[in-house]
């Protein structure tokens, strides 16, 4: 990308800029407003056609499965788990990235996030909608699956609260709804733009249905800022604790492989790997693809592959300790589930794991390949692909070679697995592509705020450009200047500054 | 709907006019400008009236003299109406309404529920802080007589507009917008509704 | 009782409900509030009539599961002591008999409001007890013929083929005509009239084939069963002139010495051996202060059999080696006229030596078995064996056979192919059987009796040699029909209906009667005829009536045998010619074939290759490596110009030299059930070689066929094995899961039977310590299980188990609640593996790992610490099923039910819960029982400790006022074993005889030092008699 400004550069004493090519707030606007506004691109067309197409192959097994039984897939006697859970796992997995910029970045005040936390969150939402749906179709009787909510009902049962696929549930389920809100709630102000953009009195109507009158009132703003905040300080142990808890369905089991206190870190830590894999997956076209360059910046993917390697070489420390548990505890069972996960009849699963999630980050250490786009695409692809196949391995060699070898037997998906793999692909996308044609897929109001011209306090002479500040911050303790106008006449011509 | 206001043609309006004039409108291009004219606004004494921007400004709040909203008590109440709701469901549910017996396990044993009880926690803190947050700013608002100034749709993409409402006090249909293009509004134009 | 121009069709059969329904009195009957109770309606029926009534009202009224309420027309006696009449809903059992190639075994089946629903092995019946008096076993052929009799695929009406061929359905009036004309013009003397009936014990069917004789003076009776046991015949007859019948008693036996006799499964008193066998191995176990005592088994066979696979010193050899190995043992028991010429093997050497040794020593308490394959010569040696060590009259009976004067049963079918081709034959009935199918190839049997003008066939089934008869008859089942029967050992028994004919089949006699024209055709009075001298005491209905309760004839066992042992000249063996032998055995699923449209015994495993649904061709390590084949591998077998493709299975332990082959398998017009599985070696079965053969050629080919089967572990991965190996242990050594001592190790340190097994240390006292009254708990004994399976089919029938099916099974999802696990310890090419059985089924932990991971609370344990699983409260997550350590939870991933075995996973639009009702046949309904739910699809389950029963029993108790004692629960698996291997009670009771095994030096609890399960199945450690130790110890 040599037409491109390196902002790349950690020199504390230069700011690099977030956003090039010199655009203004108007600028801003206009670049993120066009992807909804203009005329709808061959290339989304066709994307959307393929996505769609999928969607509706993984409808159409789906039906198959609600009207015959989950006997359609290939789990068997041991495997009583494997494709649907594998998936599930993955998606939440992927799903982490979105809050974690949202969230802990903003909490870190790290500025770059605005670029790309809009659809980072959107993909967020819609990896949770692909996870969510495999435990729901994954249980035997699908059509009772509420019964995993504390509803009142006639046999006056309950569920049980100790297990932790309920854990999950409520995990998984307030997971999707902050995610949700926070999204939503971050996107009002630009949906008000959009409305207030709009040229046709429908567009008018729909966008401003959803940005519920905003105004921009700075009495508004006052509170919006404050509901972020707080959603941000609560959805940071959220993030952390979902796949926290999606790993507690392995770990508190006893399976060997499984039982391990290791796993909420490590689940985590590959989550982010692999949610800031996909992130750069989807940024990396996207930013071509609808002109995003100047706020999409190399910065960004820069810093999103610096945590990739950062959470990749913690997953590999994972990776490590599992096999010194397993040999320093002397545990026979424990230390064969490790031999056979390395060398026994998965062994191609294993290794296509370990170079994808253990080797392929390293090149992220060179910042010439950082630069390289279709390096970075390629890795962040390998990492994708590495994340999945460490679910396989995790729940399909512990659970095909267990306890008794009498019951030791091989798992082998069904051609019905492969296609709905595939097709929470065509959802996940086909819910993506209608995100970018309609939605503001950059937060506009928040790059703005870190455009240097938002901060000027000319009146303020102590006041130092503090842009590592985030700018949701709450002003009360800001060292601020003079209240202290008295006898100060309005009206009086000398002290007005004169206009900009 | 909105006219332009000029020094030359101000002119007194009377209880019969229609339609009724409730606000007045000034426009502004930087972001100190209207920070420097809130400030003034504001140790000028008037009370009923708003700035508007494309996204949250610096020190506003000191300038206008905004009270820090109570939505963080709100969060507080939720998070622990969540917190203890959750025990208690576990608790009623498990160990009381329906006990039963489960690998060898106590009825009633706190740590199993703390995921539950943690999640439940977040969820309700969360719901409080959105619906709060929207409640105090009495949104959704979808009617809004400055959504009928063309000027005025400027406010989400680049603009910076300070709204002084008729009913301030202190407001004077002749030496408000004077006051205010002194303080470098470009533009100054009646809300009417 | 319907008379012979009184059909009645399956259809009819329901119909009739209705039309009995349609009488008024049970119209006004239905208008009362208690419909069929009125005084006077009782009182001026028998209790038939009331049923009738009852049941016709019931149906009506949409209660009960199949609204079936039919009984036979004759008053059935129940066993059970109180017949206080016959309470609705309660289940009531019924004694009979079933045969199976000739040789009878005493039954106890259970009927449930006229339904009979499981059948057990009866308790006073020698040939079926385990505890006299108390258990009686059946073994899974016999328990699995229920189905059978549901089997809506079995003939249900006369068929006629035309000279051309094409078949029509006809009647049994039209078949009436045709008889008495046909078969009058016959009477004058019958020439060209033969009748081929299969081998029967039955003193009726004898009695009705003199009546049928004189009327056709001219006619002959032949006799074929393709596994037929009438080598032994041979043999008795090469010893004795004529033929005998040993009859062993192996509780008596210290030393037991089989040459290729299966005698614990294959054995026609395989049951009754069984047990025997099984008290001289728990014996091992010190009784009070005294030291145990274990039997020491020598088996010398062609095959890997479960005899076998139990045994304590077993030699593979091939059928050509069983001739010598039984000659220079003899020499050594020093048989008079028996030189020691032979040239043996080391294998054989040291096997003949410590087994003549032990033999010796052990005198009247050794005994040696020959197995029905062996050469007459090798019989003859065993009989003087036993002699000379003076066994028989101890540990061996020799009784008189029935009908010693007959031909054997390949004599007798060759005979008739002869006569049959020479046209001497005009007019043939076969009575059962199926020679079309299974006659040797070489007579080409279905050629012959097509060549016949007249046929008539009588079977249950619609099946191969039906397609060629011009007539074809349904059979009445045996559960459907009157006879009479002898097991082993001689013992008489009647068999009675539980049920009128489905399908309104006739039994053999009935048929029998109908063609000598006799004037009495109705099953019952024959019976009755053929008992009357049989039965002293003036009152004869009394007597007939005892009869029935019981179920046997006392004191009716066959006389003992007075002969004496001829001088037998015995000839050198012939040297063993190069080349695989074929060696025909019987299959453990279809038997013979006739058993291939069951899906209970298509399900069960075999018990040493584990495979379902199909048969393979057993092959050694060394011979598949020699021909460059392994499992799955297809290889082509000719014998004198039939040449066969099967599959091959690399089978550890299967003598070198030798290729299994069992037969039963390839059937054509079985059933959907039964078609087109596995491979017909009947192909390459000639009536001069029936056991055993030299292969013209063993061809590897091209194709490859996947095996279904249950477990593979021959076909494991080095990392695998050696996990695997680590768990089982090696060779004659403890392992993890696996505990196991030789008896001298035993004997000297009761503590060396669980090696060096850990102790799990608590941390804490678990919170509940299950101090109701009752703790339920159960032992299963290594030592004596012979995996048999009898448990499985038990366990599937009586908790409404479904059949998955083959693709199912090979994507492994079958469903038995107790399986047995099977472990060879050994390499793979060893020619002596050990064999342990481990019968795993849920050990219902204290600790239950599935509990605690069900998110709905559907798997919960009760106060009396059983396991409990919620059928209608699962959604199937299957999270239970992965936090199962023993893998013991079984899960519907289909609708099984519903579906047909053969073709799994069919889509079903309407709402799932309604599956069941609309598309379960009514007949198949018929074999439920009601008091286990009947599983959709979609959740899981497992074993339940037979807890209807546990409820049955217990709510009983409470009614009289009393609480359960030991042993009035028995599980359906602790019943059907005929080794007394598993052992059930309450654990809280001191005295039970669960809790005094649980506390034996033996037991143990499969992972729980591991997992700290706390199961409540605890197993008993295997403890092996191998002559080696014995020597070692001394030396």
């Amino acid at each position: 990308m040599a037409d491109e400004i390196d902002n790349t550069s950690d020199d504390p004493r230069e700011k690099a800029p977030l956003v090039t090519g010199g655009l203004d707030y108007a600028g801003v606007t206009d670049t993120v407003c066009n992807i909804a506004e203009r005329k709808t691109t061959l290339a989304w067309k066709i994307a959307f056609l393929i996505a769609i197409s999928w969607l509706g192959i993984l409808g159409a097994c789906i039906g198959y499965l609600m009207t015959t039984g989950v006997g359609v897939w290939g789990n068997n006697q041991p495997a009583s788990w494997g494709f649907p859970i594998v998936n599930f796992v993955f998606w939440v997995g992927i799903g982490h990235a979105g809050t974690l910029i949202s969230a802990i970045l903003f909490l870190f005040r790290q500025n770059w996030r605005t670029g790309i936390n809009r659809f980072a969150e959107a993909m967020t939402i819609f990896a949770v909608i692909c996870a969510a749906m495999f435990p729901g179709i994954h249980v035997g009787r699908p059509w009772l699956a509420y019964w995993l909510f504390p509803l009142p009902n006639q046999m006056t049962m309950w569920p049980q609260f100790r297990s932790p696929l309920l854990w999950d549930v409520f995990a998984v389920g307030t997971y999707g709804t902050v995610s949700f809100l926070f999204w939503y709630v971050g996107m009002v102000p630009d949906l008000a733009t959009l409305r207030d953009r709009s040229t046709s009195k429908i567009k008018q109507i729909a966008y401003g249905i959803f940005a519920l009158g905003w105004t921009g009132s700075n009495r508004h703003w006052h509170r919006f800022e404050r509901a972020y905040l707080l959603l941000a300080a609560l959805a940071t142990p959220l993030v952390l604790s979902v796949h926290s808890v999606v790993s507690f369905d392995f770990a508190t089991s006893q399976l060997p492989g499984w039982h391990t206190t290791v796993f909420p870190p490590y689940f985590v830590a590959g989550a982010v790997y692999g949610g800031f894999a996909m992130v750069l997956v989807l940024a990396i076209p996207a930013r071509e693809l609808f002109g995003l360059k100047d706020l999409i910046t190399q910065r960004h993917i820069d810093n999103m592959c610096k945590i990739m390697l950062a959470t990749g070489l913690i997953v590999v420390y994972a990776y490590a300790d599992e096999f010194f548990t397993a040999w320093y505890s002397v545990n026979h069972y424990e230390r064969f589930a490790f031999m056979n996960r390395v060398w026994g009849p998965y062994w191609w699963g294993w290794f296509t794991m370990t170079f994808c999630n253990a080797i392929a980050p390293q090149f992220l250490w060179f910042p010439k390949l950082r630069r390289k786009l279709w390096v970075v695409f390629t890795i962040a692809v390998l990492a994708n692909v590495g994340m999945w196949f460490e679910r396989f391995e995790i729940i399909v060699t512990s659970l095909t070679r267990d306890f008794l070898p009498s019951s030791w037997w091989m798992f082998k998906p069904t051609i019905i697995d492969l296609l709905m793999l595939a097709g929470s692909f065509g959802l996940f996308f086909t819910l993506f592509l209608l995100f970018c044609r309609f939605l503001p897929v950059v937060a506009m109001a928040e790059v703005k705020t870190v455009m240097p011209h938002s901060h000027a306090h000319p009146e303020e002479p102590g006041h130092r450009r503090d842009e590592h500040r985030s700018d949701y911050w709450p002003d009360e303790h800001r060292p601020d200047t003079d209240d202290d106008d008295s006898g100060y006449d309005p009206i009086a011509p000398q002290a007005v500054p004169a206009p900009a | 709907m909105s006219t332009l206001l000029e020094d030359e043609e101000i002119r007194l309006t009377t209880a019969e006019e229609t339609p009724e004039l409730i606000a007045v409108l000034s426009e502004f291009t930087t972001v100190d400008q209207v920070i420097t004219a809130a400030r003034r606004l504001r140790i000028a004494g008037f009370t009923r009236w708003d700035t508007h921007s494309p996204f949250p400004l610096h020190g506003i709040d000191r300038a206008m003299g905004i009270r820090p909203t109570i939505l963080p008590w709100l969060v507080l109440g939720g998070g622990l109406f969540g917190l203890f709701g959750a025990l208690w469901l576990t608790w009623y549910t498990n160990a009381h309404d329906y006990p039963f017996l489960i690998s060898g396990k106590p009825v009633w044993s706190l740590p199993a529920n703390i995921p539950i009880i943690f999640e439940c926690t977040i969820l309700c803190a969360s719901l409080t802080a959105v619906f709060g947050m929207l409640g105090l700013n009495r949104l959704p608002l979808l009617y809004n007589p400055l959504f009928k100034s063309e000027r005025f749709r400027r406010v989400t993409n680049d603009r910076f507009f300070i709204v002084i409402d008729v009913s301030d006090p202190k407001f004077d249909l002749r030496q408000t917008p004077r006051l205010l293009r002194s303080l470098g509004a470009v533009a100054v134009e009646k809300v009417e509704d | 009782m319907p008379s012979i121009n009184h059909h009645v069709t399956g259809i009819e059969y329901w119909r009739s409900l209705e039309q009995l329904a349609d009488a008024p009195e049970v119209l006004d009957a239905l208008d009362k509030e208690f419909p069929g109770y009125e005084a006077d309606t009782i009182a001026s029926s028998s209790r038939r009539g009331f049923l009738k009534l009852m049941g016709a009202s019931l149906a009506l009224a949409g209660i009960g599961l199949t609204g079936c309420r039919r009984w036979p027309e004759e008053h059935l006696a129940p066993y059970s002591s109180n017949p206080r009449g016959r309470i609705p809903g309660v289940p009531e059992q019924y004694a009979t008999m079933w045969e199976l190639g000739g040789v009878a075994s005493g039954l106890l089946v259970t009927s449930y409001d006229g339904r009979p629903i499981k059948i057990e092995g009866n308790p006073t019946h020698p040939s079926s007890w385990t505890v006299k008096g108390k258990i009686g076993s059946a073994d899974g052929f016999a328990q699995a013929s229920l189905l059978e009799m549901y089997d809506p695929q079995r003939s249900a009406k006369v068929v006629a083929r035309t000279k051309t061929g094409e078949k029509r359905d006809s009647t049994w009036k039209a078949f009436e005509s045709f008889a008495s004309k046909h078969f009058g013009e016959q009477k004058a003397d019958g020439s060209g009239f033969a009748i081929l009936s299969e081998s029967s014990s039955s003193l009726s069917v004898a009695d009705q084939k003199k009546r049928l004789l004189a009327a056709f003076p001219k006619a002959q009776w032949f006799e074929y069963e393709p596994l037929t046991r009438d080598g032994e015949r041979d043999g008795a007859k090469t010893a004795f002139g004529r033929p005998v019948r040993p009859v062993l008693h192996l509780d008596k036996a210290a030393i037991v010495v089989t040459l290729d006799a299966d005698l614990l499964s294959t054995h026609p008193a395989h049951v009754r051996y069984a047990a025997d066998w099984s008290a001289r191995r728990r014996s091992a176990d010190p009784s009070g202060e005294k030291p145990g005592e274990m039997s020491r088994v020598y088996v010398a066979e062609c095959g890997f059999s479960i005899t076998g696979s139990v045994a304590d010193e077993r030699l593979p050899i091939d059928p050509s080696r069983i001739y010598p190995v039984a000659k220079s043992l003899a020499a050594r028991l020093g048989v008079t006229g028996v030189t020691s010429d032979e040239h043996l093997s080391e294998m054989e050497e040291k096997w003949v030596a410590s087994a003549a040794a032990d033999l010796k020593q052990a005198g009247s308490a050794g005994v040696v078995a020959v197995g029905p394959a062996a050469p007459p010569h090798a019989h003859a040696l065993g009989y003087a064996m036993n002699q000379a060590i003076g066994a028989v009259g101890n540990t061996v009976m020799l009784v008189e056979e029935q009908e010693a004067d007959r031909p054997s049963h390949f004599q007798a079918i060759a005979d008739l192919a002869g006569q049959i081709t020479s046209g001497k034959i005009t007019t043939l009935l076969i009575i059962g059987g199926n020679p079309a199918y299974d006659a040797p190839a070489d007579l080409a049997f279905a050629k012959a009796i097509e060549s016949v003008p007249v046929t008539v066939r009588l079977g249950l089934y619609e099946d191969e040699t039906s397609a060629v008869c011009k007539w074809h008859l349904p059979r009445a089942h045996y559960l459907e029909s009157w006879g009479d029967a002898r097991s082993w050992d001689g013992t008489a028994g009647i068999v009675q209906p539980l049920i009128l004919p489905l399908y309104g089949g006739k039994s053999a006699i009935e048929i029998l009667a109908i063609f000598s024209g006799e004037s009495e055709t109705a099953g019952e009075q024959i019976v009755r005829r053929t008992w009357k001298p049989l039965l002293k005491g003036d009152d004869f209905d009394l007597e007939f009536r005892r009869v029935l309760e019981a179920g046997v004839l006392e004191g009716s066992e066959f006389p003992a045998a007075k002969v004496e042992p001829r001088a037998v000249s015995y000839p050198a063996a012939e040297p063993r010619r190069p080349g695989l032998y074929i060696r025909f055995e019987p299959d453990a699923h279809t038997y013979d074939g006739r058993f291939a449209n069951n899906g209970w015994l298509q399900e069960t495993p075999d018990p040493l290759t584990k495979l379902l649904w199909e048969n393979a061709a057993n092959f050694s390590k060394k011979d598949a490596d020699a021909l460059g084949v392994t499992t799955d591998d297809v290889v082509s077998i000719s014998v004198n110009g039939a040449t066969l493709p099967v599959a091959v299975y690399v089978l550890v332990g299967q003598p070198v030299g030798v290729i299994g082959l069992s037969l039963g398998y390839g059937r054509t017009v079985s059933g959907n059930i039964g078609n087109d599985l596995g491979f017909n070696t009947y192909l390459l079965r000639t009536s001069n070689a029936p056991y055993s053969i030299l292969a013209a050629e063993v061809r590897k080919t091209s194709e490859s066929h996947e095996l279904v089967m249950t477990q593979n572990h021959h076909l494991i991965d080095s990392v695998g094995a050696a996990g695997r190996d680590k768990r089982i242990g090696e060779k004659y050594e403890s392992g993890k899961i696996i505990h196991e001592a030789s008896f001298a190790a035993y004997k000297a340190n009761p503590g060396a039977a669980l090696g060096g097994r850990t102790v799990g240390l608590q941390l804490f006292d678990p919170p509940n310590q299950f101090n109701s009254p009752h703790a339920w708990g159960m032992t299963i004994d290594l030592n004596t299980c012979i995996g048999c399976n009898a448990c499985a089919v038990a366990c599937q029938a009586e908790n409404n188990i479904p059949i998955v099916g083959k693709q199912q099974c090979r994507k492994h999802r079958e469903m038995n609640w107790i399986r047995i696990d099977r472990y060879f310890k050994g390499a793979p090419d060893d020619p002596r593996p050990e064999v342990i059985y481990q019968p795993m089924a849920c050990q219902h932990c204290e600790n239950a790992p599935c509990e605690q991971v069900c998110p709905v609370g559907a798997t919960m344990h009760d106060s009396e610490g059983l396991n409990t699983m919620v059928y209608n409260r699962c959604i199937g997550t299957r999270y239970c099923s992965n936090n199962c350590p023993y893998k013991v939870r079984r899960f519907n991933y289909f609708d099984y039910h519903s579906q047909d075995p053969r073709h799994t996973g069919m889509p079903w639009n309407n709402l799932p819960d309604n599956q069941q009702m609309e598309t379960v046949d009514k007949i198949k309904r018929m074999v439920f029982n009601p008091e286990v739910t009947v599983r959709m699809r979609g959740v899981m389950e497992k074993c339940t400790y037979c807890v209807q029963r546990i409820h049955r029993t217990a709510t009983a108790k409470r009614a009289e006022g009393k609480d359960v004692e030991d042993g009035d629960i028995i599980t359906a698996c602790q019943q059907a074993c005929p080794t007394q291997a598993i052992v059930f009670g309450n654990l809280n009771d001191a005295d039970a005889e669960v809790t005094k095994l649980q506390k034996n030096p033996r037991a143990y609890a499969v992972l729980d030092a591991t997992l700290d399960t706390r199961p409540r199945t605890r197993y008993l450690a295997k403890i092996r008699n191998p002559a080696a130790t014995e020597t070692a110890k001394e030396a």
